[in-house]
């Protein structure tokens, strides 16, 4: 060991057992041990040999599994080649479906070349198809082709809004009722509280009449009317449910693993079918990765089939009744996030043999007003602007 | 590696965690090994350590490592001062 060590010879995980010292020491530093146990009259034995070259040296005549090695790796090098997996991040409005579509529309699809992709070209074609979307990132990241948007509601609504400000419009009925309230912020009142309007009458007009001190007319300004008016109308309401409904029975659930390459779906262990009742079957696929986008076109996951049989069943009266009544409890929900008011409740739940209808009308108070641009028969009209 | 202080070049240096790992810089020679006693060759003494399972993970010209169980570190005056 002194005598390694002088010669500048690695040793490592010494041991001994019973008198005999076992090490281990590079392939390279074992042959200058020749002239260290010639000296010291020991003998040496290679236990061992490990390492890459001995591996090689020792399979040397298994050539079809270096074979499939080296199949594997350049089959593994040429499926990087290509994109097999398009992603989307940051799309909120439009689904992954949607933009996947667009995408393929232009000719990006699964399975392309890396070399194919033109990003800035796909980049200028969603700017241009989706106007919502301010920002656009294409990008190729393994065998992912990644698509980043930024959707920017907030600009074309605040766009919009500003828009809105500054064009006169005048407030119209959105339905046939009596006016309960008025309260005008900007323009001129043209009903009363009490006063029976038609659908498309204007509430409120946004041209303003500008009087002298003997009240002629001077001019009219054109302004946004603003204002808040509460309409009392009739809302007719229908709905007629089916007492008859279809109930499923599950009779079998059956699940099988399933291995997809490319297109082609590898056979599994087929299910066995029922001779009666129908079958849905849902599919849960995943694709498979290597690293975080280093995507393969293999796709692996489980086959759930359901079976079941149908048979026809009637709602009672006691179940028909309570769905109906939460129908009713929906619409009403719906009309109060609308901002409308429910004053009276006049429908009526009638069940019959077969059908259960709801039918009746509701006494409401909407809130909402619909706005047209503002229009004015006076011979001097200018937009009106605040600093005159 | 040498903590600041006054000490003698060729001063054996040990460090060990619990008794289960010893590192040992600064020694000449390997006099003994077996699995319970290693006996090496300082330039001052002879350092023995005592105990089961000795194994010497590494060994080169500026450190080992001796593993196992230690049950002492025992310096021997060898006569060189």
């Amino acid at each position: 060991m002194n005598l390694c060590n002088f010669h500048g010879i690695s040793i490592w995980d010494l041991e001994c057992r019973q008198g005999v010292y076992q090490c281990c020491m590079y392939a390279e530093d074992f042959k200058l041990l020749r002239g260290i146990v010639r000296k010291t009259g020991k003998r040496v034995r290679i236990v061992a040999r490990i390492g890459l070259p001995f591996f090689l040296y020792k399979n040397r005549r298994r050539k079809a599994a270096a074979a499939g090695i080296v199949f594997f790796f350049a089959l593994l090098y040429g499926m990087s080649l290509f994109v097999w997996n398009i992603g989307f991040e940051g799309n909120v409005k439009y689904t992954d479906q949607v933009l996947l579509d667009f995408v393929e529309s232009k000719g990006y699809h699964h399975g392309m070349t890396r070399k194919s992709v033109r990003c800035e070209a796909l980049e200028k074609e969603i700017r241009n198809a989706y106007p919502d979307i301010t920002w656009v990132s294409v990008r190729l990241d393994g065998t992912r082709m990644i698509v980043k948007v930024k959707e920017n509601e907030m600009a074309s609504e605040a766009q919009q809004t500003e828009q809105e400000n500054t064009v006169p419009r005048d407030l119209i009925a959105p339905n046939s009722g009596i006016v309960r309230s008025i309260a005008t912020r900007q323009g001129t009142p043209l009903v009363h509280v009490g006063d029976s309007v038609e659908k498309g009458a204007v509430l409120v007009s946004g041209a303003v009449e500008i009087v002298d001190d003997y009240g002629a007319h001077l001019t009219t300004h054109l302004v946004k009317a603003d204002a808040d008016v509460i309409l009392e109308y009739e809302l007719e309401y229908e709905e007629e449910l089916s007492r008859i409904y279809e109930e499923r029975t599950v009779q079998n659930i059956q699940k099988r693993p399933f291995l997809q390459i490319g297109t082609a779906v590898l056979p599994v262990i087929p299910f066995w079918n029922s001779a009666d009742g129908q079958a849905e079957q849902i599919r849960e696929v995943t694709q498979f990765h290597l690293f975080e986008n280093f995507y393969l076109p293999i796709y692996y996951g489980s086959i759930v089939r359901k079976e079941y049989t149908v048979s026809a069943q009637q709602y009672t009266e006691e179940e028909i009744e309570s769905r109906a009544r939460m129908y009713l409890a929906n619409y009403f929900e719906k009309l109060q996030k609308l901002g409308v008011e429910i004053i009276e409740n006049n429908v009526r739940i009638v069940v019959r043999e077969k059908v259960c209808l709801a039918q009746g009308t509701l006494l409401v108070w909407d809130q909402r007003v619909e706005t047209a641009p503002a229009e004015t028969t006076a011979k001097e009209t200018e937009p009106f602007n605040e600093r005159n | 590696m040498f903590p600041a202080g006054e000490w003698l070049p060729g001063t054996v240096w040990i460090r060990s965690v619990g008794n289960r790992e010893l590192y040992i810089e600064n020694f000449q020679s390997i006099l003994e090994y077996s699995d319970r006693i290693v006996r090496l060759q300082a330039k001052y003494d002879q350092l023995c350590i005592e105990g089961r399972q000795l194994q010497i993970r590494y060994y080169n010209r500026e450190e080992m490592k001796i593993c196992g169980r230690i049950h002492c570190i025992r310096f021997e005056r060898c006569g060189r001062e």
